[in-house]
């Protein structure tokens, strides 16, 4: 018994002194793999179709690297409100290591700051990161000062998304030019089907392609260059004209952008234009009824008739503080994030066009479509309000296109306050 | 030395309050008065522009008609919010039972969330699919647009006024049931009836407290914005834009702080101004019981 006593106690001494070795032993793993935070802020985050894609990719990189912790505070990029809080994060020094956002007007203020770095900074440390990407996607993302801050993972295109199914049972041919466009839209209209499903008290996406429709590319691209362009009287003009034709639904003007997208979803509207994200947000049955095209040039117009509004316009930047504090991680984390895998897998989930040379399993018809029609584009558009201060296109979008279309304002003197708020008089 | 440490330990119980006030009221309000006077985005460019934004909102159409908006609410924030208040609070109180699920019922609104609220009402309000359209249609009769420009300021101000009525019956029924009951007696005495006893007593000895439930019917009514933001973010035709919404607009949406910080100036001197001026006409000799 005493015999027995002796070795219980023994045991019990052997296994205090293994957990005290055992202790120190992990002490001394965590010092010599000290923790590194990260925060990471996106907009993949919500109903965003590639949010459970890039959470994954988070978790796979934490698994990959355990002395590394990541703090996502990501929120779904829907209205103004993830513009807001990225400018605050980094005007008021909170800047995240890891930003998803917007290029261009956006970012310009943030890059002026000095609070991000260029990608040709990092390069000359970690040639590879982004290495994926193709060059012509790298080029695009060039900022005023020729340099690349962000690294895009999928661009974006928008386009006139057609349900076939209408089309095809009320006997009409997908719209090809401004005179089947307009004929389309009589049918429809005569037979009770909603033609278009135009918010007109949110009509951001209408702006772009109707005045892309009569000013082409180069009409597009000028924003009050030499004074207000007749291209872009003609473009608004024309969206009273639709309206007139009640082309659009009896709500069109106090309808936002939800509205319309329910009209088009629920199959009792026949046209919309939207982006490509729009996809994601479609049932399996919808996504293969419906195709989408370039946005028909107004007869006699400059557009050339593949030209579309699709571009790169986000992407992943690095903090300038990040990189001075965590270079390796934080440069890690986003060669991870950019990787040719990465890429695809996001690609698969949003439906956008990839940055990478990749090909994207499993798309629907009109996801191949969307493709296709960015691979025959003769001239690729970034939005007006990437050039537009904020003020003079969201001036257009409340006071001008409902206005106009109700017949309370021309285009000329909504375009002439646009030109004067762009302009800052 | 007693009223000393009175004070000391007063002023010490009033410091975190004090404190607090001072950060996140006063200290906002300043700065917004300050940065009024510059052309600021809210992050990296400020430059001063002296009374340059105030000019603008004097020339500003929007500010006109928001103004305008905002003014067609304190009225119905003043007389129907108030009235019905005060309508259904004498009624509560003339009942002996059933009057606890009265007050529950009545103040129930104020609990849910406006922004809860404001998606109820835009799905009623909705043209295709909506809640009265369905009805309509139930009994045959065609769709109705509901939100048009005409209709719109009325269409917000339906769940605006109705949320809030809960609020002003709880404040006056709270007041009625302070009133001594044997001022009642003599006049029942008399022979008055419910009507008279309510115009010629109730009102008169709640006279204060209506007072101050038409201030906070006015100054509500300036800081209106989620409920119209929601239902119609301000239009069609900006037809219910208000002083709160175009505010959040020029602020959040189109980036411009300043003009946004002399915007919401002016909500304040609004109602500083016209708090006042109510307060000075409905001044009545103060009835004590």
């Amino acid at each position: 018994m005493q015999k027995l006593g002796k070795i219980i106690a023994l045991m019990l001494a052997v296994s205090m002194v293994c957990a005290l070795l055992s202790g120190c032993v992990e002490k001394q793993t965590q010092k010599e793999d000290k923790e590194i935070k990260l925060r990471i802020v996106t907009m993949f985050s919500g109903t965003d179709p590639a949010t459970e894609t890039y959470l994954k990719a988070l978790d796979d990189f934490m698994a990959e690297n355990p002395n590394v912790v990541i703090t996502d505070e990501s929120m779904q990029a829907l209205g103004d409100e993830f513009r807001t809080k990225i400018k605050t994060d980094f005007a008021s020094g909170n800047e995240p290591d890891v930003t998803f956002f917007f290029t261009a007007a956006d970012a310009k203020p943030i890059i002026e700051s000095g609070k991000v770095v260029a990608y040709e900074e990092i390069w000359k440390d970690y040639p590879d990161v982004g290495k994926d990407i193709t060059e012509g996607v790298k080029d695009s993302m060039k900022e005023f000062d020729g340099k690349i801050y962000a690294l895009p993972i999928t661009g974006f295109y928008e386009g006139l998304f057609i349900n076939k199914e209408l089309f095809e049972n009320n006997g009409l041919e997908l719209p090809a030019d401004w005179t089947s466009f307009e004929n389309a839209i009589k049918v429809l209209s005569e037979k009770g089907i909603v033609p278009f499903a135009g918010p007109l008290g949110q009509s951001h996406y209408m702006i772009e392609h109707f005045i892309l429709s009569s000013g082409g590319a180069a009409g597009h691209m000028d924003v009050f260059a030499s004074g207000v362009l007749p291209a872009w009287v003609e473009g608004l003009d024309n969206i009273k004209k639709i309206y007139d034709m009640n082309g659009f639904a009896k709500d069109a003007i106090s309808m936002d952008i939800e509205g319309a997208q329910n009209l088009f979803k629920q199959e009792k509207a026949a046209m919309i234009l939207e982006g490509s994200w729009f996809i994601g947000g479609l049932s399996d049955e919808m996504k293969e009824k419906i195709t989408v095209v370039p946005m028909v040039p107004t007869a006699g117009g400059k557009m050339e008739p593949t030209s579309i509004v699709a571009g790169f316009s986000a992407g992943y930047y690095i903090s300038t503080k990040a990189y001075e504090d965590k270079k390796d991680t934080v440069v890690e984390l986003v060669d991870f994030l950019t990787s040719a895998d990465m890429i695809e897998k996001m690609a698969a989930a949003n439906g956008g066009v990839p940055a990478a040379s990749v090909s994207v399993p499993g798309l629907s018809s009109v996801a191949k479509a969307g493709h296709e029609m960015v691979a025959n584009a003769k001239t690729i558009n970034m939005p007006i309000d990437s050039r537009l201060t904020p003020e003079a296109f969201n001036y257009i979008v409340k006071e001008g296109t409902p206005f106009i279309a109700a017949g309370k304002k021309t285009a000329e003197e909504v375009l002439e306050e646009v030109m004067k708020l762009h302009k800052g008089e | 030395m007693k009223h000393y440490q009175n004070w000391l330990v007063i002023s010490l119980f009033l410091c975190p309050a004090l404190l607090l006030i001072v950060l996140f009221l006063y200290y906002p309000f300043f700065m917004s008065f300050f940065r009024s006077f510059f052309k600021w985005d809210g992050f990296f460019t400020s430059e001063f522009i002296g009374l340059a934004n105030y000019k603008r909102m004097f020339m500003d159409t929007t500010i006109h008609k928001a103004l305008k908006n905002t003014m067609y609410l304190m009225f119905l924030a003043c007389f129907i919010q108030v009235g019905i208040g005060l309508i259904i609070a004498v009624f509560t109180d003339s009942i002996s039972k059933g009057a606890k699920f009265y007050r529950t019922v009545f103040f129930f609104p104020i609990v849910i969330s406006s922004t809860a609220i404001g998606l109820m009402f835009k799905l009623f309000y909705v043209y295709d699919g909506g809640l009265l359209n369905t009805l309509l249609n139930f009994l045959n009769l065609e769709s109705v647009v509901w939100l048009t420009e005409k209709s719109a300021m009325t269409a917000v101000a339906v769940p605006v006024i109705w949320q809030y009525v809960g609020f002003y019956f709880v404040i006056l029924l709270t007041a009625i049931g302070r009133i001594p009951d044997d001022i009642y007696e003599s006049a029942y005495l008399d022979g008055i009836n419910g009507f008279e006893k309510t115009i010629y007593f109730t009102i008169p000895l709640i006279w204060d407290v209506i007072k101050v439930c038409f201030i906070l019917a006015i100054t509500g009514a300036l800081k209106v914005f989620d409920l119209i933001y929601v239902i119609t973010q301000g239009g069609p035709l900006r037809a219910s834009e208000v002083l709160g919404t175009y505010m959040y607009q020029k602020t959040f949406v189109d980036y411009r702080y300043g003009y946004g910080s002399t915007i919401a100036i002016l909500i304040v001197v609004l109602g500083l101004v016209i708090s006042y001026l109510v307060n000075r006409h409905l001044r009545r000799e103060e009835v004590t019981y």
